[in-house]
């Protein structure tokens, strides 16, 4: 084929494709009249918030507006972008206010399907400030059409520092995706198998945990020693050991890959009348060097408890899409920090 | 401004009114896609003029809704008439450059009796864009069809020329993989 017969075969195009790329114009937003707008707007939203919204904004700061008219108010537009392993990111608008900055972002797929509703940026985003800071990030929405994600970032600098400089740079380095959720029995997982003398071993490495009784089963802590795998509710993660480690019943996971897939989660016990009884410490470990697969031994003390009138459940919140990059905007500070 | 109904009434009165206001109306557009085909402002006006005059003469009894594709494609067909015509004379327009870029993404090793006819490839590139984003859509025709340079299509969707670059160049690729899977190329 050649560059002619293409040409020659777009002229055949539908009209239907020649009338949509000559109406599109991007629709730079009307910022300018947020002064005026925003009184009347925080009116209505309390009133009928979609139909004026949806006549004067897009959907993503419709979104936004109803979560947060003030935040929506004080955003200033920005619409910088980067790309990088066929992602972009688009800064659409920020705002700094003291030691405080709020920053709106898209996150669009321009190769395929590697953003979804459940998409996060695994706490890898910064911005490049001299002091330790806070940051939370909200998942706005996401587009299946545009393949597009929205976030809210929050950072606030400790210590009370405002944020000062001309500029702001927002750095992403990593992001996760088709996240899926588990919740629910483990019917797999029969409790008349528990070991009464299970085998134990000391873990290369112990991450850390929680709990109310974390701290005094954290020291000296021996891990079960793997049985093979006894149930796996879902992909990523499998039960691997059960057993009594000082009367007090021990059931280990193993959460597969979790520097790029975060899959995490817990056991719990159920009975008929919906009462539950959660872990009394959690403690995350490895037994090799790469620290690839985490461990993760849920303690439970069921002392006053007949474990048979129970069911055990499982919480887990898996991962496979990890994606990295070099996702770098830098934006004028003086525009956003009035 | 004049709806384009009112145009059409025009040509169907035979009013030469009715070249005035779809120049009005379009004649940029128009200027523009023959000027980035033949990359002379003579030439370009040329086409659109010769495109009117096809216009006139089609309309009636044609009767085109919409009517700005319908003229878009008469002027598209004109120019790059014009630009075979003269493919001796080196000529750098941004089409030139488009259809290099578009060379690269459909090269293949077909004889010409094998080759796929226009309209049937046209038919798979409506099924390929039919897979992209509005957005991409968007860029994509304003590239190979309405022939815009990347700043005009930065402009146009809000992103900015290198976002145009890269995202052409994914498109293009998308498109090579398409046509192959479709045995459009081999």
């Amino acid at each position: 084929m050649n560059a002619k017969l293409f040409s020659e075969a777009m002229n055949e195009v539908n009209d239907m494709y020649y009338q949509e790329a000559a109406n599109y114009q991007y629709k730079k937003r009307g910022w300018i009249k947020w002064g005026t707008l925003a009184a009347c707007l925080l009116l209505v939203f309390t009133m009928s918030v979609p139909s004026l919204a949806e006549a004067v904004f897009d959907p993503v700061y419709d979104l936004l507006y109803m979560v947060s008219p003030t935040i929506a108010q004080k955003l200033k537009p920005v619409r910088m972008s980067c790309a990088d392993n066929g992602i972009e990111f688009e800064v659409i608008s920020a705002y700094v206010e003291g030691n405080e900055a709020k920053i709106f972002v898209s996150v669009q797929d321009l190769e395929g399907d590697r953003i979804d509703e459940t998409t996060d940026l695994f706490d890898s985003y910064e911005i490049n400030t001299p002091f330790d800071s806070s940051s939370s990030c909200k998942n706005m929405g996401y587009d299946a059409e545009t393949k597009t994600a929205t976030f809210l970032i929050s950072i606030s600098q400790w210590n009370e520092q405002d944020i000062i400089g001309e500029k702001i740079t927002f750095h992403v380095r990593e992001m996760l995706s088709n996240k899926e959720k588990y919740d629910a029995a483990l019917p797999d997982l029969d409790t008349n198998k528990i070991s009464t003398h299970p085998e134990t071993i000391v873990p290369t490495y112990i991450f850390g945990g929680g709990g109310t009784s974390y701290k005094e089963i954290e020291e000296d802590f021996r891990a079960l020693k793997t049985t093979g795998i006894l149930c796996s509710p879902v992909d990523g993660v499998d039960i691997t050991a059960m057993g009594y480690v000082d009367e007090k019943l021990h059931i280990q996971v193993k959460y597969d890959n979790v520097l790029v897939t975060d899959n995490h989660g817990y056991i719990y016990f159920k009975n008929d009348k919906d009462e539950k009884i959660q872990c009394v410490a959690n403690v995350g470990f490895s037994m090799g060097d790469s620290h690839q697969e985490r461990y993760e031994e849920y303690v439970f003390d069921l002392s006053d408890v007949d474990l048979t009138e129970y069911e055990a459940y499982g919480h887990f919140v898996t991962c496979d899409t990890h994606v990295t990059g070099d996702w770098s905007v830098t934006f004028p500070l003086e525009s956003v920090s009035q | 401004m004049i709806e384009d109904e009112k145009i059409i009434g025009l040509f169907f009165e035979r009013s030469e009114q009715a070249i005035r206001e779809l120049d009005n109306k379009y004649g940029k557009i128009f200027h523009d896609l023959s000027y980035n085909i033949v990359n002379s402002r003579q030439d370009a006006e040329e086409c659109v003029n010769d495109a009117y005059l096809g216009a006139w003469n089609a309309i009636p009894p044609a009767h085109p809704t919409p009517l700005l594709s319908y003229i878009v494609k008469i002027v598209r067909n004109i120019s790059l008439k014009l630009y075979w015509k003269k493919e001796a004379v080196k000529r750098n327009s941004i089409y030139t450059i488009a259809m290099q870029e578009i060379e690269a993404c459909i090269a293949d090793h077909r004889t010409v009796e094998d080759e796929i006819e226009a309209r049937e490839l046209s038919g798979i590139i409506e099924e390929f864009l039919h897979t992209l984003t509005v957005k991409e859509r968007v860029i994509f025709m304003r590239r190979y069809a309405y022939i815009d340079t990347y700043a005009d299509i930065a402009k146009r969707v809000g992103i900015s020329k290198k976002n145009v670059s890269v995202r052409l160049t994914l498109i293009r690729q998308k498109l090579k993989q398409y046509l192959i899977e479709r045995e459009v190329l081999i």
